[in-house]
């Protein structure tokens, strides 16, 4: 009876729904008084099919929480708090070896420079074939069968010819797609996809958007999408969560988002950009000074030495995370919404 | 308008392939092939393309780092081939800023003594002397003069490309080539290296040219855009009427590529695709050179090269290399994804 009676508070429901979610996050590198702080209380959850765009500058931590989930954070970083839950198991105290049976058909990612991601020694037939055998069991025939399916799946034409080919010789778009090829050959719940585009030209980049976007929808994957570029997130994500200096300062649907940006950060991105499709005269707005160096945080709201709106209060106090008009919605990092929210959204016309 | 300050025509740049252990030449590369275009004084011409479309080849070969297999290059007047030949070295009037200031700027030496050696070899200022004059160029990009004593990896890649345009400067250049100056950048830091460039630009009259495979950077900067693909120009004309109404299908497949801010927008727009890989510059197609990714292309494309020409009824200083491009069916695509591409 108990079970029936018993209010689910909205939290729970939504965490059920996540396939893979961040909680609290903490990630530093350095022990004691050197201890620095790069990843501060992060969240995030990503729904199965679900894709979620994580936009910030360099350094401001995105990276660092992906690989803290995969448990891939390189020498002397560790995570301080939080958990990255997999369909609702905890990964963070998993060890090295029960860690590399999640990574590939747990978590798998595709990282931004595809040159040195591959080994330049082995074909590409060879080294995706690899964990197939290794991991998956499979024959050596059975493991070449499968990579020439998923070749075929992410555009290379001539699969089966080029499996014999080494990474040198294909082109930029090329090493990305088999890229692609690798990290979906387990059937990962989860792809990351971290920076996928920015090393490739402009229609090279369009295209491979489109393929990452059409795979998850044909193979039912959560993607998470890390770029430093709104215009990337804008075709793609279903959510954006935008981080600085370490923390999500604000997270919404994509539309919401760019329409009625409630951080000023946020805010300023989206104006760098739409400003660049100005006249030629006009001088850019961009946002001023530097992100934080990690190893002297601000007092107070990290981007408060950059902010057009800053007061008193954002000097003193870190904001919380929080949504007090959107009923959960659309949470921002900020003292001074939700009155920044609607005077940014009088200011854009309404809707951009 | 005055001679215009920085002029190619008809350059060529080719690139032996050597194979075997004789390295004997087994054939050429045909980086860029029979390139012309102008640049007034003071004004930025964007050239685009994507990798191995010969953009930057052709940058390089404009300041004499690639050498010429035709054509000629005239910089404020002068033929660069004959002064090469008459000083031995090119004269102080152009420089060149990288992608990537972290491969450009030595590691062992301070950002000082970076700037400090250029001064010194081309005699322009010593011991004391150079040092103030130092200061000044940390002043005049906008840097803090105590940030001389620091190491490149103490810098940040917006700082570090501030320091690659202090180091152009220090020869007082009046034309420099910029190849992908912001590309490695945050949009955020990007905004802040455009504004500078274009003071300075201001400031002294600087002749730029802009190289990028970002449309958006070069829609703000550019006076005029040079497209190139394959090693030959696509298009070119001023940069108003080549983002409001591109001529040939490729410009037309760059600029609907570009991710449009605006998720209503972006995932309804139409596009023009690009359908294949960029063509073997060791063995070109006779006829265009986008024949083989065009959705346009028919028989005439794979037989015979178009030459450049403007449109009728169109502003005469904008010109496109394309069989096809007068024909309704090819002008309706086109606009529709400039229009989607636009708004």
């Amino acid at each position: 009876m108990m079970m029936f009676t018993k209010p689910h508070p909205a939290q729970t429901i939504r965490s059920s729904d996540a396939v893979f979610e961040v909680k609290d996050l903490g990630v530093a590198y350095g022990r004691d008084a050197a201890s620095v702080q790069v990843v501060n209380d992060v969240s995030l959850s990503v729904g199965r099919g679900e894709a979620l765009g994580v936009v910030g500058e360099s350094g401001c931590g995105k990276s660092q929480t992906m690989l803290a989930a995969l448990g891939l954070l390189p020498r002397g970083g560790r995570i301080t708090s939080g958990q990255v839950l997999l369909e609702g198991r905890n990964l963070v105290d998993l060890s090295p070896r029960e860690m590399r049976a999640v990574r590939g058909s747990g978590i798998a990612l595709i990282s931004q420079d595809a040159l040195t991601s591959l080994n330049p020694a082995m074909t590409i037939g060879t080294q995706m074939a690899e964990p197939m055998i290794h991991y998956g069991g499979m024959s050596r025939s059975a493991a070449r069968t499968r990579c020439i399916e998923l070749l075929d799946l992410v555009g290379i034409p001539g699969a089966a010819t080029r499996l014999a080919s080494y990474p040198h010789e294909l082109s930029g778009g090329m090493r990305q797609r088999a890229l692609i090829a690798m990290a979906i050959s387990a059937n990962p719940k989860v792809l990351i996809a971290d920076e996928p585009t920015t090393a490739l030209d402009v229609t090279t980049q369009s295209q491979i958007l489109r393929l990452i976007d059409s795979l998850r929808k044909e193979l039912g994957m959560a993607l998470i999408l890390i770029t430093h570029d709104l215009g990337v997130v804008a075709g793609v994500a279903d959510r954006v969560a935008v981080l600085y200096a370490g923390r999500v300062v604000e997270t919404a649907e994509t539309e919401t988002l760019f329409a009625s940006p409630r951080h000023p950060y946020t805010k300023a991105l989206l104006d760098t950009i739409s400003q660049l499709e100005d006249e030629v005269s006009e001088r850019l707005n961009p946002i001023p000074g530097l992100p934080p160096d990690p190893r002297n945080p601000v007092q107070g709201c990290p981007f408060n030495p950059r902010c057009d709106y800053v007061r008193d209060v954002c000097r003193a106090e870190l904001p919380a995370l929080a949504d007090s008009v959107e009923g959960g919605r659309h949470p921002v990092r900020c003292h001074v919404d939700p009155f920044v929210g609607l005077s940014l959204t009088m200011a854009s016309g309404g809707a951009r | 308008m005055s001679a215009p300050a920085i002029q190619l025509k008809d350059v060529s740049v080719r690139f032996p392939i050597r194979k075997g252990i004789l390295r004997r030449v087994a054939g050429e590369v045909h980086a860029v092939d029979s390139v012309s275009f102008d640049i007034a004084e003071g004004e930025t011409v964007g050239l685009v393309g994507e990798s191995g479309s010969g953009k930057s080849t052709t940058g390089r070969a404009l300041i004499g780092l690639a050498p010429l297999a035709g054509g000629t290059v005239e910089c404020f007047g002068r033929d660069l081939r004959a002064l090469r030949q008459a000083h031995g070295a090119l004269p102080r009037m152009s420089q060149i800023v990288f992608q990537d200031p972290y491969a450009s700027l030595n590691p062992r030496m301070t950002i000082g003594e970076t700037l400090k050696e250029v001064l010194e070899v081309h005699e322009l200022a010593k011991g004391h002397d150079a040092d103030q004059r130092v200061g000044r160029l940390l002043d005049d990009v906008g840097l803090r003069r105590d940030l001389a004593e620091r190491y490149p990896h103490a810098l940040s890649g917006g700082q570090r490309q501030r320091v690659a345009i202090a180091r152009a400067l220090a020869i007082e250049p009046k034309f420099i080539v910029l190849d992908e100056v912001v590309s490695a950048l945050d949009v955020s830091i990007q905004g802040q290296i455009v504004n500078l460039l274009q003071d300075l630009q201001q400031d002294r009259g600087l002749t730029y040219l802009f190289i990028t495979h970002d449309l958006s950077i070069v829609r703000h900067v550019s006076h005029s855009i040079v497209v190139m693909y394959g090693g030959q120009i696509m298009e070119k004309g001023p940069r108003k009427s080549i983002f409001s109404a591109p001529l040939h299908p490729y410009t037309s497949a760059l600029l609907s590529a570009v991710p449009v801010p605006n998720p209503r927008i972006e995932r309804m727009r139409p596009r023009i695709d690009v359908r294949s890989e960029p063509p073997d510059p060791s063995a070109p197609l006779p006829g265009c050179r986008f024949q083989k990714s065009c959705l346009f292309a028919t028989e005439i494309c794979r037989t015979s090269r178009p030459q450049l020409r403007s449109m009728t009824g169109r502003d005469p200083d904008h010109l496109a290399a394309c069989h096809h491009m007068q024909e309704p069916h090819v002008r309706e695509a086109l606009s529709r994804a400039a229009q989607g591409a636009v708004s």
